[in-house]
């Protein structure tokens, strides 16, 4: 294994040095290159998104009035926003940060691998997410959006039934469809260059329990992803026939049916929620064991609560339709699943709480933003419970309540879980100490913020607040002074949440170019990734790595340090 | 590799019916045949989500099955033939570029692109007959099916033999003589799904 | 090992490779069998014959053409499991397919 881990790296890459600028940096085949474009399109697109739940939420605090940097929003633009705020924050944001980007960056190093399998794949998945990226932004801005939500039911989505069929006049709509669809594309190519080389290419006597637990999230993240996009795929092809051709796939009136497209867009939707969830928990996890200074507290149980979640997420999909009028006797058994898949992330919660018990916490950014994670995803995995039983559900789906609910699960893991992953991988793949009084600051404005949004819409989504609804002033139940006031609350949340934003923006720029210079392993971690260089040099490794032990080795009794990192021998 | 690892392996050895051959763990397969495993078991739910939705609605319109006799057995049934031919050619420039056979391989994957061709041309012939016959895509839903699963299915063969006359040009050169089976899996993979799309537009009705 | 790898590989493509030839004509025996199981009168007989035999035909091309049974078994599972996730797809969506009359649906 060793021979030929160093075989297939070290020659192709001899002669980086007289790559040009453009294969250097654009078009490179490089992984981290990769990661970092990924990174950089996806914190890009986190203020575009951003941008426009700042337009609507003005709008719902102070509904018709003129808004600074937009002016005056009208229904369908606040339509077309709310539904573009969801795309962007999910497959724009959260999958290129979480899973592109970060197993771009640390499945190779952090397995002693010298690149992806696949380099030139790897590439290709790069840039076709880019193209998707340019088609998003053209279906904005061209004639008829995409402005159903970003569920995009049928009739709302397929322009109603019959179908008015306007191919130009909704050409934006169908933009958007194959936006997605290029998008899967470029993550199921970059997937199965995950796939195969977490199994083809560790280093030397890495068994897979000693992967770090990254890498075993990644990995049973994109296996959830490619055995649940199928379906949609197809569901997606449907949808736009029927816009611009106008079959009738999900026209009752031909034999069709809308809630077909429901368990289309779920089957995939919800396991879309593990994809994302379980790179940050494997990322926190990393974090909480590495500043705590133990041993990661069951390790193995962890992965295989992993593993039994990614495979229970493709049986509770059906819970995101509970009123949309499914078979009831399906509502019961998907209400079981639903309540039984919160075992498995317990699992994970009672895990790193353990973790943390008389431990000696280095309270850094990193760390304060992995432990703002188990407090803050806490309340979205209780009020998820509640929700998953389907008499609450019925009550509660169409309102605040959800939208809170799914904030306080989203937020903690591609927000607060993100940005302790980029705090602590910075020095590595960046080369360069970020401020840590800037990080701090960050922080807390970032938590202050957080929760100033989303609690006081737990409150207005139980006394009945709708959901996209883009003015409140015609129902008069709805606009009692305690509601208006705690939207106005939100709002002001995330005015909060958006200037916390400039601490991180200027930290990160400033400490690229001024920042001390990162050792190669500042916080004394155990993974392969911190044996090399930081930033790593073109290969990774100087010399490849063999690993004798697992990676959460802190504070083994009897050695005078307290790490004891996998590859030094005995 | 670990001594469990070695372990495993020789449980396996005992367990299988040949005397030399052990099967492989999936840490010792090529890259490239494992990536291509994981790109079929994707496409699998592609197609099986979909299929999956076809039985749903004919199960629901037993109606469809006169919709369904209107489609042409004959010419299915000539084209399941042809793909079922060029599988076993497409395995037969497997084998002959594993004995560093060159001109066997291409003139196999030429036959291959031959019956490829074949197949579109029928397949184009079966569309236009039918659309002449007033059944297009919007006609009924049975139609709006027909059409939109042969023709991803289409696209899938389209795609395939871009990728064989891609890799039979390299081979010609001797050049990536391990590629010709990747493209022939992802050929039996077309050629799968249509051995299941016949039996489910053509002959059930 | 590499090299190793690369004979081991090879080894089990030579040696181990089914007939080809018998297999392609077992396919297109089933072929043909289905194509007049079509004519029978029996509907249902008629069905269990077409689509048993489509699926003997699936697994002869996975398993001879496309090598599977010379494969780690983890292919084999993960191969599985997206047939498994589409019996997952088909039975979650079946009650609101079927169990709901047209006029409803109306």
């Amino acid at each position: 294994m060793a021979t030929e881990v160093k075989q297939h790296s070290v020659s192709p890459h001899n002669h980086h040095s007289e790559l040009s600028f453009w294969r250097k940096y654009i078009f490179s085949t490089d992984h981290k290159v990769i990661g970092m474009q990924y990174l950089l399109t996806g914190l890009i697109m986190v203020f575009v998104g951003g941008f426009f739940a700042y337009v609507f939420r003005m709008q719902l605090a102070f509904p018709g009035q003129g808004i600074p940097l937009y002016g005056k929003l009208d229904a369908n633009a606040y339509n077309m926003m709310i539904t573009m705020h969801g795309t962007i924050m999910i497959f724009w944001v959260a999958m290129p940060l979480l899973v592109a980007a970060f197993g771009n960056l640390l499945i190779p190093t952090m397995i002693g691998a010298d690149d992806m399998a696949f380099p030139t794949l790897n590439m290709i998945s790069y840039w076709v997410f880019f193209i998707s990226t340019v088609v998003l932004i053209l279906s904005m801005v061209l004639p008829g959006p995409m402005a159903a939500g970003w569920t995009a039911y049928p009739p709302l989505s397929a322009n109603g039934y019959p179908a008015q069929i306007d191919f130009w006049g909704s050409i934006g709509g169908s933009l958007w469809i194959l936006a997605v669809a290029l998008e899967f594309v470029a993550f199921l190519i970059g997937g199965i260059n995950f796939l195969v080389t977490t199994f083809n290419m560790r280093a030397p006597g890495m068994k897979l329990m000693d992967m770090p637990i990254t890498v075993w999230m990644m990995n049973i993240a994109v296996l959830v992803f490619m055995f649940s996009v199928g379906p949609l795929v197809a569901g997606a092809v449907m949808l736009l026939f029927d816009r611009s051709f106008g079959t009738g796939f999900y026209n009752p009136a031909v034999g069709g049916d809308p809630i077909l497209f429901q368990h289309f867009f779920w089957f995939f939707g919800h396991p879309e929620v593990y994809v994302i969830l379980l790179p940050g928990l494997g990322m926190v996890a990393e974090v909480i064991a590495t500043m705590a200074r133990k041993p990661l507290f069951g390790y193995k149980a962890i992965i295989y609560a992993s593993i039994i979640s990614g495979f229970l997420s493709f049986i509770v999909w059906a819970h995101h339709q509970f009123i949309a009028g499914i078979d009831p006797r399906m509502a019961v058994f998907f209400s079981f699943t639903t309540i039984m898949i919160s075992v498995p992330f317990a699992v994970w919660m009672f895990a790193a709480i353990a973790t943390l018990w008389k431990a000696s916490i280095t309270l850094n950014t990193p760390m304060l933003f992995a432990l703002g994670f188990i407090g803050e995803f806490l309340l979205g995995g209780v009020t998820g419970i509640y929700l998953g039983a389907s008499a609450f559900d019925i009550y509660a789906h169409d309102n605040y309540f959800v939208v809170a609910h799914f904030h306080y699960a989203l937020i903690p893991d591609v927000f607060f879980g993100g940005l302790a992953a980029i705090y602590f991988w910075y020095p590595k793949f960046v080369g360069r100490m970020y401020n840590e009084t800037l990080g701090k600051v960050h922080f807390w404005l970032t938590t202050l913020g957080f929760n100033m949004i989303f609690l006081p819409l737990f409150y207005n989504g139980l006394k009945g607040e709708h959901r996209r609804i883009f003015d409140y002033s015609a129902w008069p139940s709805l606009m009692s002074a305690d509601m208006t006031q705690n939207r106005v609350i939100a709002t002001v949340g995330m005015l909060i949440l958006c200037a916390a934003q400039i601490p991180f923006v200027i930290n990160m720029i400033h400490s690229a170019r001024k920042g001390v210079k990162a050792e190669r392993n500042p916080w004394k971690a155990n993974s392969l990734e911190w044996v090399t260089a930081s930033p790593p040099p073109h290969g990774n490794f100087e010399t490849y790595p063999s690993v004798y032990r697992g990676p959460y080795e802190y504070s083994v009794p009897g050695r005078e340090e307290d790490y004891w990192p996998q590859h030094l021998p005995q | 590799m670990s001594t469990t690892a070695i372990e495993k392996n020789n449980l396996e050895e005992s367990d299988s019916v040949s005397e030399k051959w052990v099967r492989p763990r999936m840490v010792d397969m090529p890259k490239g045949r494992l990536a291509m495993w994981w790109l079929i078991a994707s496409e699998i739910v592609i197609f099986g989500g979909l299929i999956a939705t076809y039985i749903l609605f004919r199960l629901r319109h037993p109606e469809w099955g006169h919709a369904a006799g209107h489609t042409s057995t004959p010419l299915g049934a000539l084209n399941t033939f042809f793909l079922l031919t060029s599988s076993l050619t497409i395995v037969l420039a497997h084998d002959a570029a594993n004995r560093k056979d060159l001109k066997g391989a291409v003139r196999n994957m030429g036959i291959t692109l031959f019956f490829g061709l074949g197949f579109l041309v029928v397949k184009s012939i079966e569309y236009s007959t039918e659309i002449s016959h007033g059944f297009t895509l919007t006609a009924e839903l049975f139609w709006s099916f027909y059409f939109l699963m042969t023709g991803l299915h289409a696209l899938h063969v389209i795609a395939g033999m871009t990728t064989i006359f891609i890799i039979m040009l390299g081979v010609r050169k001797g050049k990536h003589l391990h590629r010709v089976e990747f493209a022939g899996m992802y050929w039996h993979l077309v050629d799968l799904v249509w051995i299941l799309l016949f039996p489910l537009l053509y002959i059930a009705h | 090992m590499t090299a190793h790898q690369a004979t081991a590989h090879a080894e089990h493509d030579y040696h181990g490779h089914p007939n080809y030839f018998k297999t392609y004509f077992a396919l297109l025996l089933l072929f043909s069998l289905s194509l007049a199981a079509g004519y029978l009168d029996n509907i249902l007989m008629a069905l269990l014959l077409i689509f048993g035999m489509a699926l003997i035909k699936m697994m002869y091309v996975v398993n001879n053409f496309m090598h599977l049974r010379f494969e780690p078994l983890s292919i084999w599972f993960a191969v599985a499991f997206g047939l498994v996730c589409c019996f997952i797809f088909y039975f979650g969506v079946y009650p609101d397919i079927l169990w709901v009359p047209l006029e409803v649906a109306h």
